[in-house]
């Protein structure tokens, strides 16, 4: 049975239209909307910001309001110092964070992948269990530990490692701790998948052909699992570069990220465009990857 | 070989699992010190029953969570029935981006353009407009999970319906139906997590009578880390054990 | 009499593949029918075309003379026996087959006299209760059968049904198959690629080849006058002369081979003999259909043993013998004739 490109029938259509209407209404339209507002003035008014538009104005209120466009949050966004240190602040940690979670991901979802058939789904479901927990409350849990007088600094100095505490607390390390920590799981799901999917006998008939356990995983295990380490890194980078909450808590004054700029603009500058401008240019950085990240899944899908 | 698999799980799971283990564990400190023990005390725990204020911002969350995951899970169930069974429509890809986009978009982008289009049509900001929020980003969970237990059905099963003489509707109640429930009350338990869960959306998209859980914990935690909340975070981790603990005895040890 | 299930040149398209390319094909009350051929030759299409899973792109659908091409499949008086049986896993074996019952709008009392009636047939008897996850394959197989068989239809189509099954448990099957459906003398439709299966079963068959049919008609006749080199190949082993015809008589490399029939055309053909009807004679014989060659190889099969004889020509004649002989050696030379009447000629 193949499914040719035909137009629905009205029933599927009615079927198809909640969803459909829901997610155009709610997440497409207000991205839109989003970059309506970039291109608008900040105002002392309610809301504050300007042209804002109405239905009773006719079209000379509309034409006088398109003419209030100004492109002020995107000159903004260009010349303060502030824009630029926080989209490298921000990359720079996601990257980083990035990567060193992928070298702890691969050898454990390696080490799941290749677990007793039995213990395998258990394993996953611990390692994916602290995604559905909330991040707040993850990141809350590591200030304990990284502050001055927390826990790793007191276990540190009882076995005599260190004599003084380390500042990790309010530091850009320790958001790039709360960010491996926070988007692990993410990671480890798509390479045990991509692992558990291989053929042993490809293994098998590496080592048959001479290939030692290094060469193996060298030239067999790791290019094919090649996949599911884009889609973890991708699945990762993605929101991490927009953090809010892991940089407010546990980064320091100085750690300014991308996400708390914007969160920064819009509920305490209350300079909206400013905050939508942020967003937009965020989106269009990261449209790149989600459309590589979506390619992939359409493929799975159809 | 075998001795570094469990080494590295063993690490593994030590790194994911300590910090919660911790903060568990100093919610029963008798000491108001975060991270001095003093002995064991349940106080903090008789503390939180007392505080109103967090007593309301858990009904708002939990109430919230519960009509966000109704609408997450009908919306999800209907959009992971169109993209398994419809033919390819036009706008098929387009629909697909709609629901994928959602799962890796910063929250931060979600939370604020939502405020924004709720400003713009003037829609009340309160109990329903997160709940609004909140089921447009998890109906798009429901619907990924719905969809794989939907795609692993044999169609034959369905075809052997009609051949017995049941029609399409008769069909998808008596055939469809039993088959991906455990998926459905999957994806409502999901949904309803994320939703307790979320602080960045709910900012955006609260009003002042509709604080939730995550946004009083955030209030506080700013000013350090006490009992108090060490003892509220351990509630919402046992909350969210028990949904997860649901969803696995359902999908039979599959993984979530 | 009317036909139960006939297609009237009927065409089915998938994208750029034509699956089933004007067939018409009319099959008896009571007959059991066997649709047979390689995987993707369109038999499954045809079949689910009759139990409305597809609709032809052109021609018309018959049932018990009714045109059924646009009536979908829950209100078609047939049913269908699927290859992975199809149970409902969430249904106990009674409720399987109390399924299409209810839809047919029969009484309680009556659903349960003819569930108990169902298992008896099929011998489920004490199963009754248990969810398919719990039976054997051998038991799943009667279950679906039953639950098809359960709203008494005129016409059951099977799908692949021994297939799932080992070797032992299948002839056994094969043989219980017949049994039922001589006893309420419904008529089966099979569709297999099996050819054993289905000239066991069968009263009739029809050979498909991408989206057509190569050849219709009683199973001894297709294999023994095979109207076609594929029918010939497919449907048993053969050996295979190309040459020239002239009236029964053909060109070969190996020589001036005669058929029992004339050739239908003169000019290019080929000329087919089944291996047992090759017979080892005297060494240096003459006379019509002898042929003289080298034994290559033997292999043994238990009841017979199948020899390799290199022809001059360089092809090799296989010839079966049955067992109890004694065995020829590889490299002796020997004789091989065969009577006219097992010689068919068909077109290249």
């Amino acid at each position: 049975m193949t499914r040719k490109s035909r137009s629905l029938s009205w029933g599927e259509r009615a079927t198809l239209a909640a969803p459909y209407l829901w997610l155009l209404l709610f997440f497409l339209a207000p991205l839109l909307l989003v970059f309506k507002i970039s291109l608008s003035k900040t105002v002392i008014a309610r809301p504050p910001y300007e042209p804002t538009f109405t239905w009773s104005g006719g079209w000379s209120a509309w034409w006088d309001g398109a003419q209030k466009f100004s492109l002020e949050a995107w000159r903004g966004l260009v010349a303060d110092p502030l824009y630029a240190r926080a989209w490298a602040t921000s990359i720079a940690l996601a990257a980083i964070s990035t990567l060193i979670a992928l070298i702890i991901a691969y050898p454990f979802a390696l080490a799941i992948a290749r677990a007793s058939a039995r213990w395998r789904p258990t394993l996953l479901g611990l390692a994916m269990a602290p995604f559905w927990t909330s991040f707040l409350i993850r990141v809350y849990a590591w200030i304990a530990i990284l502050k001055d007088e927390g826990f790793l600094n007191h276990a540190l100095i009882a076995l005599g490692i260190i004599k003084a505490p380390l500042a990790i607390f309010a530091t850009n390390v320790a958001v790039v701790i709360g960010i491996v920590y926070s988007y692990l799981p993410f990671v480890i799901l798509p390479i045990a998948n991509a692992l558990e999917k291989q053929d042993v006998q490809l293994r098998e008939a590496a080592a048959d052909l001479g290939a030692d356990a290094w060469r193996t995983f060298l030239h067999v295990t790791l290019p094919l699992s090649l996949p599911g380490v884009m889609a973890g890194a991708l699945l990762m980078f993605i929101p991490a570069v927009g953090e809010f909450v892991i940089p407010d808590l546990l980064g320091g004054s100085d750690t300014m990220m991308l996400g708390k700029v914007m969160w920064n603009d819009f509920f305490e500058n209350r300079d909206w465009p400013a905050a939508a401008a942020g967003a937009v240019a965020l989106l269009i950085v990261l449209v790149g990857p989600i459309v590589y990240f979506e390619k992939r899944q359409n493929r799975s899908v159809a | 070989m075998k001795a570094a698999r469990l080494g590295m799980l063993f690490f593994g799971f030590a790194f994911l699992y300590a910090p919660i283990a911790l903060l568990v564990l100093y919610s029963f400190n008798a000491s108001k010190l975060a991270t001095v023990w003093a002995g064991f005390s349940t106080q903090w725990y008789g503390k939180l029953l007392h505080d109103e204020q967090i007593g309301a911002a858990a009904w708002n969350s939990l109430t919230i969570a519960f009509a966000s995951a109704c609408l997450a899970t009908a919306l999800g169930l209907i959009a992971a029935y169109a993209l398994d069974r419809f033919r390819i429509f036009r706008t098929r890809t387009l629909f697909v981006g709609l629901i994928y986009a959602p799962l890796v978009m910063p929250e931060i982008i979600l939370g604020l353009s939502l405020l924004l289009i709720f400003v713009a049509v003037d829609f009340p900001r309160g109990f329903w407009s997160v709940v609004v929020a909140h089921a447009t980003f998890t109906m798009c969970f429901a619907a990924v999970l719905i969809r794989a237990r939907l795609g692993e059905l044999d169609r034959s099963l369905e075809e052997a319906a009609m051949d017995l003489g049941a029609g399409p509707i008769d069909t998808f109640f008596s055939i469809i139906a039993p088959q991906v429930a455990s998926a459905l009350v999957s994806a409502f338990v999901l949904a309803f997590i994320l939703s307790l869960d979320d602080l960045v959306i709910a900012s955006f998209t609260s009003g002042p009578g509709s604080t939730t859980l995550p946004m009083r914990i955030y209030s506080q935690v700013r000013l350090g880390v006490t009992p108090e909340i060490n003892a509220l975070s351990s509630l919402m981790l046992a909350v969210v054990a028990l949904g997860l603990g649901l969803v696995s005895i359902l999908r039979r040890g599959k993984s979530v | 009499m009317t036909a139960i299930l006939s297609f009237d040149n009927v065409s089915r398209r998938f994208g750029a593949t034509l699956a089933v390319d004007r067939v018409s094909l009319s099959v008896a009350p009571g007959e059991f029918f066997a649709l047979l051929g390689p995987s993707g030759c369109g038999k499954t299409t045809l079949m689910r075309m009759a139990a409305g899973f597809e609709t032809p792109d052109e021609g018309k659908v018959f049932i018990a003379g009714e045109d059924v091409t646009q009536i979908p499949a829950h209100r078609r008086p047939v049913n269908m026996m699927f290859q992975s049986y199809a149970l409902f896993p969430h249904m106990s074996v009674s409720e399987n087959i109390a399924f299409g019952l209810k839809r047919a709008g029969m009484s309680r009392a009556d659903i349960a006299a003819r569930v108990a009636e169902m298992a008896r047939l099929a011998r489920l008897e004490g199963l009754e209760d248990r969810k398919p996850a719990q039976l054997s394959g051998g038991q799943r197989q009667r279950a679906a059968l039953a639950r098809a068989l359960a709203r008494a239809p005129k016409l059951l189509l099977l799908d692949e049904p021994l297939a799932a099954l080992d070797r032992k448990l299948r002839e056994a099957t094969q043989f219980e198959l017949m049994d039922i459906q001589k006893r309420l003398g419904t008529a089966f439709v099979v569709v297999t690629h099996d050819q054993e299966e289905a000239m066991a079963l069968a009263d009739r068959m029809a050979v498909m080849r991408a989206g057509r049919i190569e050849q219709v008609g009683a199973p001894a006749d297709v294999y023994a006058r095979p109207r076609s080199r594929f029918v010939a190949d497919f449907i048993g082993e053969c050996n295979l002369f190309e040459g020239e015809a002239q009236g029964a008589d053909i060109v070969t490399k190996d020589g001036v081979l005669r058929a029992g029939a004339p050739a239908p055309h003169a000019g290019k053909a080929s000329a087919i003999v089944r291996p047992e009807k090759l017979r080892f004679v005297a060494p240096q014989s003459q006379g019509v259909n002898v042929l003289h060659g080298i034994v290559h190889d033997a292999a043994f099969r238990g009841d017979r043993s199948l020899y390799r004889v290199a022809l001059p020509s360089g092809q090799m004649l296989r010839v079966a013998r049955s067992g109890g002989a004694e065995t020829i050696g590889q490299g002796v030379a020997v004789s091989v004739a065969f009577d006219a009447q097992d010689c068919v000629i068909v077109d290249d």
